[in-house]
């Protein structure tokens, strides 16, 4: 895998997506959408590996980014927004991209991967329904909830291209990321779905638990991700991505506190 | 008359896109389909569906085809409601609380996502490309009209161009498209297909130019809101571009602010209504009737033709 080509690939997407979202007022109220470069790394990741990424991949790619774009854009909806019209604009703007990703899987066209991404979607809001009133979930439940939310999307495209061997690292590599952010929310002192989780959810958790708990469970997880690094044959390079570089900087981390 | 007695004996296909909505929005996630239903079953008068059985009656009729396009156009439909009651921070609809009022802007969003998403899966039973292509690009169209109407608020200096361009992406597109999705459904020529969606839009155009009219002509009763909102709001509608034409009333209706008394409201609603501003915008709407009944005139005969006529001439005499 060269790595140079990665990253002008990378940059290349993320020039195509921005194109493809334009929009001089929307993003002059609400702000230009950024682009998850950790997530987009993990959607090229099967391309570097057999060297190739044609313009139809990158319409795949640019798809999926413009969906989590979609739901994440909608996210950030709560009835305390900065503004009425910022409240109105974000709405907006998910839709917008919404419809962006519908219409260039309509002009691929690939009407079996509308139907999949479609059915991702439907169980991507589920989950999030379900974590927003956790309480009665177990440990388990509530960690296959965040999975999916954050991995349907990739895992629907992944196995549609081909690439199904990939979904399980996927899915660990982002569910990873969504708990450090979680971790990043809690300590700011925002609203953590997690955190409200272990203080709500089925089993209890003392306050002063919660960051061990949380450790634990990045360890288990992290421990996952090696074991499938290792069972996929990965090239060392794969670490210079960025999905990989923020996960095996926290590796070495917690390997030095451990 | 009511409108559902021009197209009655669509009734039993009626009844069947109405079941298969309920199937539709079922979820496991008992919030989820408590959100959809409610939304469900404040009703509707399910105008896009008709408009796609009715054109899909043009060409080889197959509900069990058709209700796939009609369904989704609806879904498609309530999801923009969903939101809209968000970015409208809107307490009611159709008489019933709206979902972001009744649970939070969180469901209403979420509630909003599943159904587009529901929509879609719906479209894809019908594998023609074209029809893919016609929706999405209605949708993005949509969402541009949508953020184009926030961006024009209370920009007096605007163009009717302007406003046009915005109610045919707001209102006329998703019609437009409803009547051509029905002719691709039902396999109908593309000269028939043509027809339809140019019917639809000026059917759609006609329809916003009304509501607009009656936004002023209506009472708080009739709207469900207070008579003049849209002005209110910032909305500068056909009407009002009329009536800026006398410069004493263009000067009062550009100091028009959201947190106008509403004893000044009614004030400039009283004047705009002294103007031929009602007049003007009726007959301009009256004029996109008469073109979308135009388009039918190639059509052959049928019950679905005189329905659609029925129904165009429904929306020009509505009241309210």
């Amino acid at each position: 895998m060269n790595f140079k080509q990665s990253e002008r690939w990378m940059n290349e997407t993320v020039q195509h997506i921005l194109d493809q979202i334009h929009h001089p007022y929307l993003h002059a109220a609400i702000g230009q959408p950024e682009i998850d470069m950790d997530r987009l790394s993990l959607l090229l990741l099967p391309f570097y590996l057999k060297n190739k990424y044609t313009e139809l991949d990158q319409s795949y790619v640019s798809t999926a980014i413009l969906i989590q774009q979609a739901l994440d854009t909608h996210e950030k909806v709560s009835s305390n927004s900065e503004s009425h019209r910022i409240k109105q604009l974000t709405v907006l703007a998910g839709d917008y991209y919404s419809g962006l990703y519908y219409k260039i899987l309509s002009e691929i066209p690939d009407i079996e991967l509308i139907r999949k991404i479609a059915h991702s979607i439907e169980e991507i809001n589920e989950h999030k329904i379900e974590i927003s009133s956790a309480h009665s979930l177990s440990e388990n439940e509530f960690l296959r909830s965040l999975t999916k939310i954050e991995s349907s999307i990739i895992a629907s495209l992944f196995k549609h291209l081909g690439f199904e061997e990939m979904v399980p690292l996927a899915e660990k590599l982002l569910l990873i990321q969504r708990l450090k952010q979680e971790e990043v929310m809690f300590s700011d002192g925002k609203y953590s779905s997690l955190f409200d989780f272990f203080k709500h959810g089925k089993n209890h958790i003392k306050s002063s638990d919660y960051l061990i708990t949380y450790k634990v469970l990045l360890k288990q997880i992290s421990g996952d991700i090696e074991y499938l690094v290792q069972d996929l044959k990965l090239p060392s390079s794969v670490k210079n991505l960025p999905i990989f570089s923020s996960f095996y900087e926290k590796s070495i981390i917690y390997a030095e506190e451990g | 008359m009511k409108l559902t007695m021009l197209y009655s004996f669509l009734k039993t296909d009626i009844e069947e896109i109405e079941k298969e909505l309920s199937q539709a929005i079922h979820s496991d996630t008992i919030l989820l389909k408590d959100a959809s239903l409610h939304l469900l079953q404040a009703g509707g008068k399910r105008i896009r569906p008709v408009f796609v059985l009715l054109s899909a009656k043009t060409g080889q009729y197959d509900i069990h085809r058709v209700k796939n396009a009609a369904v989704a156009l609806e879904l498609i439909h309530m999801a923009s409601l969903v939101h809209d009651d968000v970015i409208d921070n809107a307490d009611m609809r159709r008489g019933r609380t709206t979902i972001q009022a009744e649970w939070s802007n969180q469901v209403a969003m979420y509630t909003g996502d599943y159904m587009f998403a529901r929509a879609l899966n719906y479209m894809t039973v019908i594998q023609d490309s074209t029809a893919h292509r016609i929706l999405s690009d209605a949708i993005v169209e949509l969402c541009i009209g949508e953020i184009a109407q926030i961006q024009d608020k209370y920009r007096f200096n605007q163009s009717v161009k302007d406003y046009f361009r915005r109610i045919k992406r707001k209102t006329a597109l998703l019609i437009a498209v409803s009547c051509q999705l029905g002719a691709v459904a039902g396999e109908a020529t593309p000269d028939i297909q043509k027809k339809l969606y140019r019917f639809g839009y000026y059917v759609g155009m006609a329809y916003q130019i009304t509501d607009d009219i009656l936004d002023f002509t209506s009472t708080e009763k009739e709207l469900g809101k207070p008579a003049g909102g849209d002005l209110l709001q910032g909305n500068i509608t056909l009407p009002v571009f009329y009536a800026m034409e006398n410069p004493e009333l263009s000067s009062k209706i550009k100091k028009v602010h959201e947190d106008m008394s509403d004893e000044d409201m009614q004030h400039i609603i009283g004047e705009i209504l002294k103007t031929d501003a009602i007049k003007r915008s009726s007959a301009i709407s009256q004029r996109y009737l008469v073109k979308a009944l135009e388009q039918l005139d190639a059509l052959p005969m049928s019950k679905a033709k005189k329905s659609l006529r029925d129904i165009a001439l429904f929306i020009g005499k509505r009241k309210y």
